[in-house]
């Protein structure tokens, strides 16, 4: 808990959280970690920051780290899903570990393919320059919408702002509302979804985002992909 | 007999407090006396101090001295104050003019030998030097890129006790800070063309660097999760954004985003 969140006696030192802080906190084999542990990530996540109370007093560090998460599907976890041997209850169980609140304040969800063809090792595949680019872009755009208002990325922006100051039209935002009328998303989860359309749209050298940009968002976000 | 104040800062996690360091030297039997609930390792400085001056080449002064630290009621923890306490007995032994140590923050550990040690949290206790007012910072030269991410102070890198005084009374100049240091620019080792396939969880990775959203990867192992996470957070997570300075209250600049060591193993319950 202390390297993770922060803490120690006396006055609580800074947990990995607050190092990562303005970046990238990586928790490969998310589901190996105490579940306690990977609950402590919740409030830091919505808050961006940590507080941690000891005797000597109350610090608070900076949080506000972009959580990436890798997991396999199970503990045998072979390179087909269909040649899984784990009990079902085993799987859920694995997967489960990472609970409910915290899954609902991860943004993307992406399912890796196994591999199927050496050939494909071959194949060029996009590089970090290319990619980099595209990213350098898409940040430059949000930071130019958000910069009168403090903010330098979408995942800053407070929901109430994207639904209202920057409101997209009904139509466009109508799969958010079929996906919360069928409890498929939580409100908080639609505020998510929102944040990743506008970066879609930042992407794809667009203004706003349109309704296809809205369905792509929850697609990423779609529990049943992980 | 003299009184001399310098100024240091005291962290309280990374909220910083300016805090004023007097030095009275004179009367009674000679010591040194350091008041103002100080930790072990300010404790320690005493010593250090007295042996840097020494080793530099200055009388200690062979009376009683008693060093305070205010706010009193605030705990002072680490040996960032050692600079502090030997400019401020130094003036108060009539060495240094008091005018030359106005306005000024002092920080480094010293070496015996009178070096400048860098210590930890130069970021926060600029930050705080500068919500204070105070115009002029020396730190320890090994900090000057650290320092260099504080606009609106003049900060200085002193590599020892002998340079810091020399430019106290105008004989010499400290280093500035060069320009600021941008992590994403360096060596960025690992390409994503190492990445096979994985056209979604490309994508996912891609928005997830453009909007600094969070991201979960499912797989079977060896499909690629951690090559894609690691290149995407070393080489398309920009770092080097102003706000990237917090991240060294303990672990110095920051390291372009890349995922923290430490705790990349995981603990099983």
């Amino acid at each position: 808990m202390a390297a993770l969140i922060g803490g120690g006696s006396g006055l609580a030192r800074p947990g990995a959280v607050s190092l990562a802080h303005r970046g990238v906190l990586f928790l490969d084999e998310a589901p190996e970690w105490a579940p306690h542990l990977l609950d402590a990530l919740r409030t830091p996540l919505e808050d961006g920051t940590v507080r941690l109370s000891r005797a000597e007093g109350t610090v608070e560090y900076p949080a506000r780290f972009q959580l990436v998460l890798a997991a396999n599907p199970c503990p045998c976890a072979p390179a087909h899903d269909r040649d899984c041997v784990c009990p079902s209850l085993v799987r859920r169980r694995y997967l489960g570990r990472l609970s409910g609140p915290l899954l609902d304040r991860v943004d993307l969800r992406a399912r890796m393919l196994p591999i199927t063809t050496l050939a494909a090792v071959a194949e060029p595949w996009e590089s970090t320059a290319q990619v980099r680019g595209r990213v350098i872009g898409a940040r430059a755009a949000a930071a130019a919408r958000w910069a009168g208002h403090g903010w330098a990325t979408n995942a800053e922006v407070p929901g109430p702002v994207l639904r209202t100051r920057f409101a997209l039209p009904a139509g466009v935002v109508r799969p958010l509302d079929s996906a919360l009328r069928a409890g498929e998303i939580t409100a908080r989860g639609a505020d998510r979804a929102l944040r990743v359309a506008w970066t879609l749209a930042d992407l794809a050298g667009r203004d706003r985002p349109d309704r296809e940009l809205v369905e792509t968002a929850l697609f990423f976000r779609d529990r049943r992909a992980a | 007999m003299g009184l001399a104040r310098t100024w240091s800062v005291a962290l309280h996690g990374v909220a910083g407090h300016l805090v004023e360091i007097e030095s009275d030297v004179g009367g009674g039997l000679p010591g040194i006396h350091l008041v103002g609930l100080p930790d072990a390792a300010l404790h320690e400085a005493k010593d250090r101090v007295k042996a840097a001056v020494v080793n530099s080449g200055w009388q200690w002064p062979n009376e009683r001295i008693v060093l305070a630290l205010s706010p009193a009621m605030l705990r002072k923890a680490g040996s960032g104050f050692d600079l502090a306490l030997a400019c401020a007995v130094l003036a108060a032994d009539g060495i240094l003019p008091q005018s030359a140590l106005n306005g000024a923050v002092l920080l480094g550990e010293l070496a015996l030998d009178g070096r400048l040690r860098p210590i930890r949290g130069v970021l926060p206790c600029l930050l705080a030097a500068r919500s204070a007012g105070v115009e002029r910072v020396v730190v320890p030269a090994a900090a000057l890129g650290e320092a260099s991410l504080v606009d609106g102070l003049a900060v200085y890198g002193a590599a020892s006790l002998t340079d810091v005084l020399r430019w106290l009374v105008g004989e010499a100049e400290l280093a500035r800070p060069g320009p600021r240091p941008n992590p994403v620019d360096d060596a960025a080792p690992a390409d994503l063309a190492d990445v096979v396939g994985q056209h979604d969880a490309r994508h996912a990775c891609e928005i997830a660097a453009a909007g600094g959203h969070h991201v979960l990867l499912v797989g079977p192992p060896g499909t690629g999760k951690t090559m894609l996470a690691q290149r995407f957070s070393s080489g398309c997570c920009p770092g080097s954004t102003p706000q990237g300075r917090w991240i060294s209250p303990r672990s110095g600049p920051p390291p372009g985003g890349c995922p923290v060591p430490g705790c990349s193993a995981p603990c099983r319950r």
